[in-house]
């Protein structure tokens, strides 16, 4: 099964410390995917403790990530990666078992595509440019 | 009572000043009372991100009793009260810059150049036309996320 939007991915996301290297591997979810890239969104399974939920968290209780062959975990739409499709980043690419956990519904994929607009509309100028160049 | 928290640009420590070492540690020309807690101010973001900047102290006033709920609060997590404001102070501005919409695209060299030509993206199986124009609007702003780290 290949690499597209909605899918669920082993990735070595990588981190705040560390954003130009592949971190620890997560399962993370597919935003789009080209033939040349992917990218993805962080997951983690730290349950939510805060009180506000933030436009672009989405938390999965037992019963929706049991339905994603997962444990109970938290989706960040608003921390991203664009990534090569290459077994650096997707460690289990191309591999027997493939890298592909779970697939996300139809209807999952339509709110995630939503949340995405939204959160696209309203970042603009919200940005936190701290690119290699900065 | 209130509290006074003071502002001690020439302070680099950070730190709760009691009567003996208030006006001893503290350079600022209010000269820290009792209670007066010094603490260097932080900006949104992770914490470890910043712990490399340069800091800022900046001055708060607090009435006793939330002072004393501070002070309970940061013995019950084992943290010193200095530190237990600090990190009070991280969580709201990570909510803030959260629930502000703020996006954080990472990109890691080898695919910067990929972002002017990432291909063709993929359809979904099933997907209509106007879905599949849909996300490749998604997709080419997606593209040009400043990039963060």
């Amino acid at each position: 099964m290949a690499i597209s939007e909605g899918a669920f991915v082993w990735t070595c996301f990588p981190t705040s410390e560390a954003p130009r290297e592949p971190g620890l591997r997560h399962v993370c979810y597919c935003v789009a995917a080209s033939t040349r890239l992917a990218v993805m969104a962080y997951t983690s399974s730290q349950p939510w403790t805060l009180s506000v939920l933030p436009m672009g968290v989405r938390v999965f209780g037992t019963r929706e990530a049991g339905q994603l062959n997962q444990r109970p975990f938290v989706l960040y739409l608003n921390r991203l990666a664009t990534l090569p499709l290459s077994p650096r980043w997707f460690p289990t690419l191309g591999r027997p078992q493939g890298e592909v956990v779970a697939v996300a519904s139809a209807n999952l994929r339509i709110e995630m595509m939503a949340v995405m607009q939204d959160l696209l509309r309203r970042h603009r100028d919200l940005v936190e440019n701290l690119g290699p160049g900065a | 009572m209130v509290l006074r928290i003071a502002a001690v640009p020439a302070f680099r420590g950070i730190g709760v000043m009691g009567p003996a070492d208030g006006m001893a540690a503290c350079a600022n020309i209010h000269r820290c009372r009792p209670s007066c807690l010094c603490l260097q101010n932080t900006t949104g973001g992770t914490k470890l991100r910043h712990m490399s900047e340069p800091r800022r102290t900046v001055t708060i006033h607090l009435p006793v009793s939330r002072y004393r709920r501070l002070e309970r609060a940061a013995r019950a997590e084992r943290r010193s009260l200095d530190r237990h404001l600090e990190d009070l102070i991280e969580r709201e501005l990570a909510v803030q810059d959260e629930a502000g919409g703020a996006i954080r695209m990472f990109v890691p060299p080898d695919a910067e150049s990929l972002r002017d030509n990432p291909g063709e993206l993929l359809p979904t199986p099933g997907e209509s036309v106007e879905r599949y124009a849909e996300r490749q609007q998604i997709f080419t702003t997606l593209m040009k996320l400043p990039i963060a780290g």
